[in-house]
């Protein structure tokens, strides 16, 4: 009745409502962060059967509210309990109540509960399919996160992973710990068609980047070894990071890991807008700053493309100009590159009025 | 808080600001995080915050938070085997076996306090057509 009543005085009274619409907006958006610092097997009553036991339900029991707030952050816990048995029930339900959170930006599983109770739990949980694919309907989510040595993901996992990477605009993704390397290859491939992950955080001190994960990554940001310009063209200019910026992992002889020209790749996906870190890669990969101009990739390419490809390469960049070996290093480089072209533009290199000729024809 | 309204009832409360309660009741703008249940540091025990709230006063908990304006943190918690509180029966291992079944909160609270959230929950609707419930 009293809805009725309200709802009258709304349709006769727009600018109250208007008003007051005002006023209840603000009062709906308070909280922005829901953290679960501790498992809630405790407080839910049953069988219990494994760690996702509770949110299944206190997220259900509390979606009429979570759907009226704008929370962005949600942060769980894991792997206070076992999770060797099945529940996937209650991940469904998880994952259904999930989509409750139409704000969600930032999304954190991390291992806490036990470690702040000063009991160490040794389970390491796998985060299940359903969990990672209610996160692809989250069109704001910026950040995953999956933290600490007790996360895994199964094969099932990575599929679902997958998706969330292809369907969703996420700039942060956080998997410190318990990536094998084939993981490490499984990733980097997923992120071939991506255009929006800017950090995949994988460090932790159990975490090591393989040599075969190594590649994939290379593979990934430079394109293949003896690919073509466009192969590096098309190559990932999005992802900056792959450790954490406090990360000094060495190997037993205390020898950095990561291979410079990985982290070369990365530096210049930092520095410039895509375009310029695609003409850095190239110039770069293509060996066109090192000993005698080869002409050799280009030999394909229409004439007509030519005096775009040499505005291209004429293009100076402050950013990564200090990347260079040496000073005026684009000067050069555009030197070389109309010096080891003239063989193809004209067709003696000596004679000019055919060079001309040529020229006119585009 | 409502001149008519109890004050809130607490078992263990490790909130570092002792006002913080009041604080909730009376939606100050001041109080912006909040942990129900108990954040146990057992390394740091300066740094465990939090409050359990009454056996009987969850319900009131909820409603208190749901229809709070200030609050941007919300953290849950542990509710079990924190320490005694006032309401709290012991547990067998602690009374040698001669104990009445412990009185914890449990699934029954948690209703209570996601009920009254959600009594407390304010529909929002764009269009003047529609009405806003409180």
């Amino acid at each position: 009745m009293d809805l009725v009543r309200r709802r009258l005085f709304c349709v006769h009274t727009p600018i109250i409502c208007l008003y007051t619409n005002f006023v209840f907006t603000a009062m709906n958006r308070s909280i922005k962060e829901l953290s679960f610092v501790s498992s809630l097997p405790p407080l839910i009553e049953g069988e219990q059967r494994g760690v996702t036991d509770g949110f299944g339900l206190a997220y259900t029991l509390m979606s009429d509210w979570l759907g009226n707030n704008s929370v962005e952050k949600l942060t769980m816990p894991w792997c206070d309990g076992e999770c060797i048995q099945d529940n996937s029930g209650e991940n469904r339900k998880l994952a259904r109540a999930l989509s409750s959170f139409n704000s969600l930006k930032h999304f954190v599983i991390e291992f806490t509960g036990d470690y702040r109770m000063g009991n160490y739990n040794d389970n390491t949980c796998e985060v299940a399919n359903q969990i990672i694919d209610s996160l692809s309907k989250h069109p704001n989510l910026e950040t995953v996160r999956f933290t600490f040595t007790k996360t895994s993901l199964g094969s099932s996992g990575y599929t679902s992973l997958s998706r969330l990477l292809a369907d969703s605009k996420i700039k942060v993704l956080r998997l410190e710990g318990g990536l094998t390397g084939e993981g490490a290859v499984a990733l980097s491939a997923m992120l071939e068609g991506n255009q929006t992950l800017e950090e995949l955080i994988l460090d932790d001190s159990n975490s090591r980047l393989s040599t075969a994960g190594c590649k994939a990554f290379l593979r990934l940001l430079l394109g293949n070894d003896s690919g073509s310009i466009m192969d590096t063209f098309n190559s990932n200019h999005t992802l900056q990071r792959l450790f954490s910026s406090d990360f000094r992992f060495t190997d037993s002889a205390g020898r950095w890991q990561l291979p410079d020209d990985l982290q070369l790749a990365l530096h210049i996906n930092t520095l410039c807008n895509k375009a310029d870190a695609a003409r850095f890669k190239i110039i770069l990969g293509h060996n066109f700053t090192k000993g005698d101009f080869s002409p050799e990739p280009f030999d394909d390419m229409d004439l007509s493309v030519m005096p775009h490809v040499l505005a291209w390469m004429g293009r100076s960049n402050a950013d990564v100009a200090p990347l260079y070996r040496f000073a005026d290093a684009d000067l050069c480089l555009m030197f070389k590159f109309v010096r080891g072209m003239a063989p193809t533009l004209f067709d003696s290199p000596a004679s000019v009025s055919a060079g001309k000729r040529k020229l006119q024809q585009m | 808080m409502n001149n008519n309204e109890t004050p809130l009832r607490t078992s263990q409360n490790f909130l570092l600001d002792s006002d913080a309660l009041t604080k909730l009741q009376n939606n100050d703008p001041t109080l912006t995080s909040l942990t129900v249940g108990i954040d146990s540091h057992y390394y740091d025990m300066d740094n465990t915050d939090g409050f359990l709230p009454h056996y009987n006063d969850w319900g009131k908990c909820g409603q208190i938070i749901g229809r709070n304006t200030h609050l941007v943190k919300l953290s849950f918690g542990q509710s079990h085997g924190i320490m005694f509180g006032n309401d709290r029966e012991m547990d067998e291992d602690m009374c040698m076996g001669i104990v009445s079944k412990p009185k914890e909160p449990n699934e029954k609270q948690f209703r209570d306090f996601c009920n009254g959230l959600g009594k407390e929950t304010v529909v929002l609707c764009t269009h003047p057509d529609h009405m806003l419930i409180h």
